[in-house]
């Protein structure tokens, strides 16, 4: 039941252009114009959902505001959120207060770090999330108004005011909404979340992950897994990124359908791909001696001890730190997404509201 | 212009803890200053230089540095004990 306290409701002008001016001189929102979380607008968002709109569900950082339901909700209002996302977005909150996740790195870091809600199952049919062309980008309700929802919750919610509590020196595009759908229609490989998280097949699932925008991977040519994953290799072995030097975390590898076929059609199954990558993907020891971030490598002792210049590091501690899964639609591009690195991604199933640690 | 009732999105935040602070280190003389090193270079180049400010200022200072494992996480309860216990003072360095 919703709350009648007088502190949770406040009265504001009616029209959306005065609503706009004054929410943007109190230091709310994202810039862009809103919906306004009316009470009926409210009661039909917490609707989709078996929780009690007041249910305190954790602290989020770095401004330790008070996650519920409800408040979650007014944000997807917000954001212009359909009623029938509202339960994808209420999972994905919870997944990036996993301890895990660490969140408070993730929004206070000089990085330009976003979370990435990836979403996977039958619910990206049901509810119409962009798995296919341009799912990264604009134009479909569900990927603009969940992924901004998101980012609304970590500012209202998480008080991470750009310049102030959200440090990232220049931030990027993608903290203003980041949500792609997984595309099992036209992957070879089982989904994302069966794979990485063990969750049965065609599970509803989201995923988040602290990472950088998409790195164009473009490979018109190659007939070959070999082909295709050298050129993805060639983004992947960046001495600027954050994993490579420093914190080894997870770089997620967003491969097209065709390009996946290509792959899968050599034979490769997903293992195999990140085995390859992680043989391939790595820079020299003299390279990485010139910049990036030298000096401050938190590398495990085998790599600390490697003085030949002519040796080939990786970025990752392991085949497993690579994250395939296939989005998108017709077309020879894939992407590369870096990770923040410290923080690790977070599955969980849909509808799991659970507060403690990672769901299964 | 008409107005309308919305719910407030802004997350409720606990009361400012009871707990008062310390009081403030007015002399520094033979106190021990802590220097916790959030493994950005520049922080560090940053504190020590305060430090050294610090140590020709007030006599007997003494310096030792302390570093935390990542930049991107809350230093480890072991090392702000050690700090609590040994230190005065302490630097801290944020960002880059």
């Amino acid at each position: 039941m919703l709350t009648d306290a007088e502190s949770d409701w406040i009265q504001v002008t009616a029209d959306p252009a005065a609503f706009l001016e004054s929410m943007t001189a109190e230091g709310w929102g994202d810039g862009l114009p809103v919906v306004l979380p009316t009470q009926e607008r409210m009661e039909r968002m917490l609707a989709t959902v078996s929780v009690d709109p007041e249910t305190p569900l954790g602290a989020m950082p770095p401004g330790q505001g008070q996650v519920t339901p409800a408040r979650v909700a007014a944000n997807a209002v917000l954001a212009g959120c359909d009623s029938e996302s509202f339960p994808v977005l209420l999972t994905a909150v919870l997944a990036m207060l996993s301890p895990q996740f660490n969140l408070n790195g993730v929004q206070t870091t000089t990085h330009p770090v976003a979370p990435l809600l990836i979403v996977s199952g039958g619910v990206v049919q049901r509810l119409g999330v962009n798995d296919g062309a341009g799912a990264f980008g604009p134009g479909t309700r569900f990927n603009s108004t969940v992924g901004r929802a998101i980012r609304l919750v970590l500012l209202h919610v998480g008080y991470a005011k750009p310049g102030e509590r959200d440090r990232a020196t220049q931030g990027q595009p993608s903290k203003y909404a980041f949500c792609i759908g997984e595309n099992t229609r036209e992957s070879p490989w089982p989904g994302y979340a069966q794979a990485y998280a063990g969750l049965e097949d065609g599970a509803d699932a989201v995923t988040v992950f602290g990472g950088e925008n998409p790195h164009n991977v473009n490979d018109h040519v190659s007939g070959t897994a070999a082909g295709v994953l050298e050129s993805i290799a060639g983004v992947i072995a960046n001495p600027a990124s954050n994993s490579v030097h420093y914190t080894q975390g997870e770089i997620f590898v967003v491969m097209s359908p065709e390009h996946a076929a290509t792959v899968a059609d050599s034979g490769f199954s997903r293992s195999d791909v990140q085995s390859y990558l992680f043989e391939r993907a790595r820079l020299p020891l003299s390279r990485l001696r010139q910049g990036g971030m030298w000096g401050m490598q938190a590398w495990p002792p085998w790599m600390v001890a490697m003085d030949d210049d002519n040796v080939r590091l990786p970025p990752v501690r392991s085949p497993a730190g690579f994250r395939i899964l296939v989005s998108g639609g017709p077309g020879k591009h894939s992407s590369v997404l870096p990770g923040f690195g410290a923080s690790k991604c977070v599955t969980r199933r849909i509808g799991d509201y659970s507060t403690e640690g990672e769901a299964p | 212009l008409s107005s309308t009732r919305i719910y407030n999105p802004l997350g409720r935040t606990a009361s400012p803890s009871a707990t008062p602070a310390r009081p403030p280190v007015g002399d520094l003389s033979r106190r021990s200053v802590a220097i916790l090193e959030n493994t950005k270079p520049n922080a560090l180049a940053l504190m020590r230089h305060v430090a050294g400010h610090l140590q020709s200022r007030f006599d007997g200072v003494t310096v030792a540095e302390y570093r935390k494992e990542s930049a991107a996480q809350a230093a480890e309860e072991a090392i702000v004990d050690r700090i609590k216990a040994e230190a005065s003072l302490v630097l801290v360095g944020s960002g880059d």
